[in-house]
């Protein structure tokens, strides 16, 4: 076996060990934070001794740590993630059901940054160290130093509340709940399948705000990143010889110079897209989005160990899977790349 | 021609009547359902789903909170309080058509007394209840342990354990597979996002006033009070920043109305643990705080000062007596020095909190009472804080000296004002007050009123209790939490109806 499928196998071989180091410093690390987590879901009243120890029991918690431990490996082998205590939902059912919610929060954020990231990376290498360069630089810094709750809070205020041209938050209005069908949880997907324009409308209305919020802060760090990437390969000679053959700077740019550049680009933009499944905390919460990373809080909060350990995991490997297809999108981008 | 022509408008008119007004409600809230079963889940808002789609042998009226029938058409009460029977309504069904009579309501509460979940409140009527006994098509008897004043309380719908449905498994956790006796049902339950109720057809009471009720749940109060706002909900419940409900009042769009509150906010003192062992500190501390700082400076005005654990309007009537004292900084210093402290040798006390549980609030309301006790001269406050798991687990072990806590009764009885935090669960608590010298007497006189009947009694008992805990001082009363009883409303919804319960009545709601 050569080629692609050994380098997935490679990739695969260090994935598994990398997951189950995290999920293990995870398991360690909860049981040594401060906080009861039978005591959280109790709740502190009229909690008797033999209350929290029939409870601790049911949990597993009373076995010692290597044996929790050992089943909670085994558990994670067979697929089983726990049950939260907060919800009584198996974790696996509570991740797939808000999977969509934070993936199609995450897809219009990234698309955001990508339409509007890029471009104006490009323009600024072109036109570096002129006026438009510098106004889109301070325009790049500017949206990813300002505070994405802040932006959000902003944003609600003005387009919602002031103008009434966007809602809120959450992801359709009310109004809508009894005609509107769950089906694959991506609701542009479904409003489209039910084919319902009003609802399809207000589907989308509600992706404005926490997409673009969202995206703003990508779109400042992807341009900057392109801008680099875009800077350095202007001045190698093939876009110097390309130039001299008499080729359009429109494709100059565009076929030599950015395709050259986009490793970077596309390993920023797919690291970014996979680190939104748990890093897109402040916005789900700003905008009431039910996805995984308000889920990993609210697990938190009540210290639901299970709920935790799942999510963490989950967050893992879908990390790392993100990363496997961008290493794989090298080779399709540039030839010179083998595996 | 004519008559048609006028018909035809007629039939408009009345058509624009009964269809203008809406069938749908949209209402926001940053509450969160947990588990949805009646044997293991103990939350505001769970509660709030499962009692309007399933009903209780008798329940408190909107408004008034008497008791008042539901399933059960009327009962009887032995002379010796012990065994209560209840005449079961004829033609209650659930809403699979099958009907509930005394054998589906024993099926219920002995299924729910069986499966007692850790996570429940099923200790609330299973501490109390010996057996439950079918003796007619619609009678049901049940025997009680002992003679409980309080029992007709937890038996009515505001005591989620004491619910009646059917169709949930027989020996797992219910977790929303269950048939009720309306008025609502459960359409669609999307965690952290919403809840869709529909309003069912088989519900014998009166049928609600608004078909359909969206709750859509908000992420933060912020977003609450932009959704009201921007009208995305037609009302908002639970729960609103101080600030945002003062800004709320000034909107001319908007209705702002405020319920009776019986959530409360008090101090706690473990009276094993030095220096607060010693009663002259406790009570020295009671003198200093002040409340009025932390309503106006913390709260904006809008949570008042109590001084007394039981809430006005809690039943039994006239339980409630304001017997702390107001705030008085020489007595505060008269008490100190003859506890042997003085400005050269401080007491010197920890104030626990938990900064989130709460709201975002709670670091002001420590940094306000600090400051208050600090100005005795004689006391030196260290504020210290923990997360919510870890606060209970220490809590629980004894490990604070003066700490800060909440309560949201578990029935609404002046009883649950009194009695956990002294003779019901004072280690689990953290008071450890079962040490206290003066338990027996608290044990023997709480006693005394659960065996009660008579309301004017029974509330001088618990007038008793409170005299007591003014002289003890195991707790310090702080205020009334009224945040938690806004309702803020679009001006063409009506029908809101708050009350002790501090429920938002949401089958008596609707929008013109």
């Amino acid at each position: 076996m050569g080629g692609v499928p050994r380098y997935i196998l490679q990739r695969l071989a260090l994935t598994i060990p990398m997951v189950f180091i995290l999920v293990s410093i995870v398991f360690l690390v909860l049981r040594v934070m401060p906080g009861d987590p039978v005591l959280a879901m109790l709740g502190g009243r009229n909690v008797s001794p033999e209350l929290l120890a029939q409870k601790r029991h049911e949990m597993g918690l009373d076995k010692p740590l290597h044996i929790q431990y050992a089943e909670y490996i085994t558990g994670l082998l067979r697929g089983d993630l726990g049950r939260s205590t907060r919800t009584g939902k198996p974790v696996a059912e509570e991740l797939v059901g808000r999977l969509p919610a934070t993936l199609e929060l995450a897809i219009w954020g990234m698309i955001f940054a990508a339409l509007f990231g890029i471009p104006t990376g490009i323009l600024a290498a072109v036109r570096a160290d002129k006026p438009s360069d510098h106004v889109i630089r301070v325009l790049h810094i500017g949206s990813f130093a300002l505070p994405i709750f802040w932006v959000g809070l902003m944003f609600q205020v003005i387009f919602a509340v002031k103008l009434g041209w966007l809602p809120v938050a959450s992801r359709l209005s009310g109004r809508f709940a009894f005609v509107f069908q769950r089906i694959t949880g991506f609701y542009l997907l479904d409003a489209i399948i039910l084919g319902d324009k009003e609802v399809l409308v207000d589907v989308a209305k509600h992706l404005v705000l926490p997409g673009v919020t969202l995206g703003l802060a990508q779109m400042g760090f992807l341009g900057r990143v392109t801008r680099a990437a875009m800077l350095e390969v202007l001045d190698t000679e093939y876009v110097t010889a390309a130039r001299s053959k008499g080729l359009a700077e429109r494709l100059v740019i565009l076929r030599h110079a950015l395709r050259n550049a986009l490793i970077p680009i596309v390993t920023v933009f797919g690291l970014q897209f996979a680190m939104l499944m748990g890093g897109a905390v402040l916005t789900e919460t700003v905008f009431s989005w039910p996805g995984v990373a308000g889920f990993l809080i609210q697990s938190l909060y009540y210290r639901d160990w299970w709920a935790l350990q799942g999510t963490i995991a989950f967050i893992g490997v879908f990390v790392t899977t993100v990363n496997l297809l961008v290493d794989l999108l090298y080779s399709v981008n540039d030839p010179r790349v083998r595996y | 021609m004519r008559r048609i022509v006028l018909g035809v408008i007629l039939l408009g008119c009345v058509g624009w009547l009964v269809l203008g007004a809406s069938d749908i409600l949209v209402l926001g809230t940053i509450d969160r359902f947990t588990e949805l079963s009646f044997e293991n889940c103990y939350d505001y808002f769970t509660w709030h789903l499962l009692r309007h789609t399933t009903q209780a042998l008798i329940r408190l009226e909107p408004g008034t909170c008497e008791l008042v029938p539901s399933i059960a058409e009327s009962w009887e009460v032995s002379d010796d309080g012990l065994v209560y029977t209840f005449h079961i309504r004829p033609g209650v069904v659930f809403w699979d058509g099958t009907p509930c009579d005394a054998k589906a309501v024993k099926w219920a509460l002995d299924r729910t007394i069986r499966l007692n979940g850790p996570e429940g409140g099923v200790f609330l009527i299973a501490d109390v209840i010996k057996g439950i006994e079918v003796v007619g098509d619609l009678t049901v008897r049940i025997t009680l342990k002992y003679p409980d004043a309080t029992f007709l309380i937890r038996m009515t719908d505001n005591v989620i354990p004491s619910l009646i449905y059917a169709g949930a498994p027989e020996n797992e956790f219910c977790r929303g597979r269950y048939v009720g006796t309306g008025p609502y049902r459960i359409v669609e339950l999307v965690p952290d996002e919403r809840v869709v109720l529909e309003a069912v057809p088989t519900y014998f009471g009166p049928a609600p006033r608004t078909k359909r009720i969206v709750w859509v749940i908000y992420g933060s109060e912020a977003a609450l009070r932009a959704a009201v706002e921007a009208g995305d909900v037609d009302a908002a419940f639970r729960t609103f920043n101080p600030i945002d409900i003062i800004d709320l009042q000034k909107n001319p769009n908007l209705q702002v109305v405020r319920g009776p509150s019986v959530s409360i906010r008090y101090m706690l003192f473990n009276v094993t643990q030095p220096p607060v062992d010693n009663v002259l500190v406790r009570q020295a501390i009671a003198y200093a705080v002040n409340r009025d700082a932390i309503c106006q400076q913390v709260f904006s005005g809008l949570n008042t000062p109590i001084y007394t654990m039981v809430p006005e309007g809690l039943p039994p009537a006239g339980s409630s007596i304001p017997v702390f004292p107001k705030r008085d900084l020489a007595k505060a210093r008269a008490l100190l020095a003859q506890a042997g402290y003085s400005e050269a040798n401080p007491l010197v006390v920890n104030l626990w909190y938990t900064p989130t549980h709460y709201g975002t609030t709670e670091a002001d309301v420590a940094a306000v009472l600090k400051q208050a006790i600090e100005e005795t001269g004689m006391v030196k406050v260290n504020i210290q804080s923990l997360e919510w798991a870890a606060y209970l687990k220490q809590m629980s072990a004894g490990g604070f000296d003066m700490y800060l806590l909440g309560w949201y009764p578990d029935y609404l009885e002046a009883s649950n004002f009194l009695a956990p935090w002294t003779t019901e669960s004072p280690e689990s608590m953290g008071t450890y007050f079962n040490r206290h010298p003066n338990y027996p007497a608290y044990r023997q006189i709480m006693q005394k009123a659960y065996g009660t009947i008579d309301e004017k009694v029974r509330a001088g008992l618990y007038q008793a209790i409170q005299i007591l805990s003014a002289y003890d001082v195991p707790w310090i009363p702080l205020w009334a939490n009224n945040q938690q009883a806004f309702f803020v409303a679009q001006k063409n919804v009506k029908g809101i109806v708050l009350d002790i319960t501090m429920e938002a009545h949401i089958e008596l709601l609707y929008k013109e």
